[in-house]
C-alpha cells in the first residue's frame, strides 16, 4: 500500500483533466454538452450554467460516477470511463478530490478519521504528516478528534476541503460549494479551496451559478445545450 | 483496521438498534449453553454422587425411588427390609462390599445414616481427620456435612427425629464425632454416619416414649431392619443377573443407580429437547433481531456507504463493513452470553448442591464454546449477507446529489 502523500511521484505529465465532446444524458436522452476542458495542475476553472443545465451531471461524469452518453474524459492520463467500475472507484479515490454541496462527511467518526478514511478507501496508507499539515493549513487541527456530526457548518466545510486534498489528487471537483454561505464565508471558502488546490498541485473545477464565485475565479466556461 | 474502527463507530452510533440484537443473542447463547451444560453435567454429577454404589437393595417398590432415597440421599424412604435376609442376598462373591443403611434422623437437615463400617469400603472413603466409631453413639461426618455444620472431631451433637429439620430432638442420646471423611464427591459427603445399632436404640426409645404417652406398654424390640442395603460389585457383569435374581424374591427389589439414571435421562429427554428448542428459538430470535438491526443500520447508512465508494472503496470493502459489524455483534453476544452463564451457572449449581447434593460441573466445555462461536458467527454472517449486498450496491450518484 502506498502512502497517501505519494501520488505526486507518479503523476502523469500533461493536463490533469481533459474532456472531449462529452454529451450528457438524462433519462436516456442527450440533454447537455460539456465544453471541452483541458486543466493543468494548479489551474482553477468555474463551470457555470443555469439550474438544470447539467453542471452537477458534468461533475458526476468527470468523477466517473455517471456515464456520459458520448465523449472522452481523461483524468491524470487515464480515460476514466474505460476502467471497470471498481477500478474507476479506486481511481477516483486516488486522483479526484470531491467537495460536495452538503459536505457529506462520515458523521460517525472523527475529523481525523474522515481524512484517514479517504486514504484507506483509495487503497492508500494514511499519511499522518499530510493529515497534520492539512489540518494545520485549514485551521482545524484543534478539531481533529471531534466527531464529524458535532462540527459547525464552517468547520465541516474545512474538513471536506481537507478530505478532498488528503490523497494529493490531480483534480478537485467542487459542486456549488458556496450555495448556502453568506458573502464572507463564500469568499473565505473559495480562497481556501483555491489556495489548497494550488499548493497541492491539483486542478480545480467548480460547478456553480453563484456570481460571487464567477467573479473570483478567472476562467469561466458555460454549459451548452446538446 | 479502518474497516474495524468504522464498523465499531457505526455500531456505537446506532447502539439503540444494536443493543436488542446483542441482548437477544446473549440470552439465546446463554440458554443453549445452559442446556448443554446441564445435559452433560447432570449424569456426571449423578454418577459422582453414587460413589461406589452399584446396587441398592430395598423393599418392593419403585427402583428410581430407591436410588433417589438411598444412593443420592434425596427422597424419603418407602419402608424397611429385614436385615438378615438382606445380608444373605449380598453374601455372594460377586459383591465386593455391602452395608445396610438405616435412615430416620437428621442434624439440621443433614441425614444421620445408621450403617456399618463396611459402607466406607463401598464408597472407598478415607478419613481426613479422626477415625471410625468404635462404640454406640459415636459418629463420623461426611466432608461437606462437617463443613456446613461446623463440626470438628470430638464435637457433640444431638440428632432430631425425621429427615428434615424441625423434628423432636433425641436429647437423651447425644452423639460424639470421632472422625471426618475426606471428600468423595458422592452423597456420602453430605451425611453423618453412625452405627446402625445406635439408630435402632434411639428409635426403640422413641417408640417406647410414644407408647408411654398413649398409656401403652413399650413395644417389643423389632427384629433388625434397615432402609436398604448398598452394595458395590466386583465386576459390572454381576449387574446383569443379580438385580433380576433379587427382584424375583418376594420381599426385595434391586435398583442399579446407573441404569435408573439412564432411564431418567431418557425420560427427561423431551424436557431437555424442549428447553434446547427454546434456547435455539432465542438464538433464532437474536439472529432475526440482528438482521433487522443490521438492515436498519445499513439503510440508515446507505449515504455513508455510498460515500465510501465515492472515496474509492471497493464494493467488497463496503460488504466487509456490514460483515465486521455482524461479527462484532456475534462476538459481543457470545461474550455476554457466556458471561451470563459463567456468573449464573455457579449460583444455580450451588443451589442444586445445597438442595440435592449433586455437584454439577458448570464450566463451559471447549467443544461447547467452539460450537457456539461457530454457530453465532455463521448466523451473523448469514444475517449480514443482505445488508452487505445492499451496501455494495449503494448508489453513489443518489448520495452525491442529495
Amino acid at each position: 500500500m502506498r502512502d497517501a502523500g505519494a501520488n505526486e511521484f507518479d503523476r502523469a505529465e500533461g493536463p490533469s483533466l481533459e474532456s472531449e465532446a462529452v454529451i450528457l444524458e438524462r433519462q436516456g436522452r442527450a440533454f447537455a454538452r460539456l465544453p471541452d476542458l483541458r486543466l493543468r495542475p494548479g489551474e482553477a476553472v468555474a463551470l457555470t450554467g443555469a439550474s438544470g443545465s447539467g453542471k452537477t451531471t458534468s461533475l458526476l461524469a468527470l468523477a466517473g460516477v455517471r456515464a456520459p452518453l458520448r465523449g472522452r474524459i481523461v483524468i491524470d492520463g487515464i480515460d476514466i470511463w474505460s476502467l471497470p467500475r471498481a477500478a474507476r472507484d479506486r481511481w477516483r479515490g486516488r486522483r479526484i478530490g470531491l467537495v460536495f454541496q452538503s459536505f457529506h462527511l462520515v458523521d460517525a467518526v472523527s475529523v481525523e478519521s474522515n481524512l484517514r478514511l479517504a486514504a484507506s478507501c483509495a487503497g492508500l496508507r494514511p499519511s499522518p504528516s499530510r493529515i497534520a499539515l492539512l489540518l494545520e493549513a485549514l485551521d482545524i487541527a484543534a478539531l481533529r478528534h471531534r466527531r464529524a456530526d458535532r462540527l459547525s457548518q464552517g468547520q465541516a466545510q474545512r474538513v471536506a476541503v481537507a478530505r478532498a486534498l488528503v490523497n494529493q489528487p490531480a483534480v478537485v471537483l467542487a459542486d456549488e460549494p458556496t450555495s448556502a454561505l453568506d458573502d464572507g464565508n463564500a469568499a473565505a471558502l473559495l480562497d481556501l479551496l483555491a489556495d489548497a488546490a494550488r499548493t497541492s498541485g491539483a486542478a480545480l473545477l467548480i460547478a456553480t451559478h453563484d456570481r460571487r464565485v464567477l467573479d473570483r475565479v478567472g476562467d469561466v466556461i458555460a454549459m451548452a445545450a446538446a | 483496521m479502518m474497516l474495524i474502527r468504522l464498523a465499531a463507530a457505526f455500531l456505537l452510533r446506532r447502539w439503540g438498534q444494536a443493543l436488542p440484537a446483542l441482548i437477544a443473542g446473549a440470552l439465546g447463547i446463554a440458554a443453549v449453553e445452559t442446556v448443554l451444560i446441564v445435559e452433560r453435567a447432570l449424569p456426571d454429577a449423578a454418577e459422582r454422587a453414587f460413589g461406589g454404589v452399584d446396587l441398592v437393595i430395598g423393599p418392593k417398590g419403585s427402583a428410581l425411588d430407591l436410588v433417589l432415597c438411598c444412593a443420592l440421599q434425596i427422597s424419603e424412604p418407602r419402608g424397611l427390609i429385614p436385615l438378615e435376609a438382606a445380608r444373605a442376598l449380598v453374601a455372594t462373591p460377586a459383591i465386593r462390599a455391602a452395608a445396610p443403611i438405616a435412615l430416620g434422623d437428621n442434624l439440621h437437615g443433614r441425614r444421620i445414616v445408621g450403617t456399618t463400617l463396611d459402607l466406607l469400603s463401598v464408597y472407598r472413603a478415607r478419613f481426613a481427620a479422626g477415625g471410625p466409631w468404635s462404640a454406640p453413639m459415636q459418629a463420623v461426618a461426611g466432608a461437606e456435612a462437617a463443613r456446613a455444620l461446623g463440626l470438628t472431631v470430638g464435637a457433640s451433637f444431638v440428632g432430631a427425629h425425621g429427615l428434615g429439620e424441625g423434628g423432636e430432638e433425641h436429647t437423651e442420646f447425644p452423639y460424639r464425632l470421632t472422625g471426618i471423611l475426606a471428600p468423595t464427591g458422592s452423597a456420602l459427603d453430605r451425611v453423618l454416619l453412625t452405627s446402625i445399632e445406635s439408630v435402632w436404640t434411639i428409635h426403640h426409645h422413641h417408640e417406647a416414649e410414644e407408647a408411654a404417652e398413649r398409656g401403652q406398654p413399650a413395644p417389643a424390640e423389632a427384629p433388625p431392619a434397615a432402609t436398604a442395603m448398598l452394595a458395590a460389585v466386583r465386576s459390572p457383569v454381576a449387574l446383569a443377573a443379580l438385580p433380576r435374581q433379587i427382584d424375583a424374591t418376594e420381599r426385595f427389589s434391586a435398583a442399579v443407580p446407573a441404569f435408573e439414571m439412564a432411564r431418567l435421562a431418557r425420560a427427561a429427554r423431551p424436557v431437555i429437547t424442549t428447553v434446547l428448542a427454546v434456547g435455539l428459538l432465542f438464538a433464532a430470535l437474536a439472529a432475526a433481531t440482528a438482521a433487522t438491526a443490521l438492515a436498519g443500520t445499513v439503510s440508515a447508512r446507505v449515504r455513508d456507504l455510498a460515500l465510501l465508494r465515492a472515496l474509492g472503496a471497493h464494493p467488497w470493502e463496503l460488504a466487509a463493513v456490514a460483515a465486521v459489524e455482524a461479527v462484532m455483534l456475534a462476538g459481543g453476544a457470545l461474550v455476554l452470553g457466556l458471561g451470563l452463564v459463567l456468573v449464573l451457572a455457579p449460583i444455580g449449581a450451588a443451589l442444586v448442591a445445597a438442595r440435592d447434593g449433586l455437584l454439577l460441573d458448570v464450566v463451559p466445555g471447549a467443544e461447547d464454546l467452539a460450537w457456539l462461536a461457530g454457530g453465532a458467527l455463521t448466523a451473523c454472517i448469514l444475517v449480514a449477507m443482505i445488508p452487505s449486498v445492499r451496501a455494495a450496491r449503494a448508489s453513489i450518484e443518489k448520495v452525491l446529489t442529495s
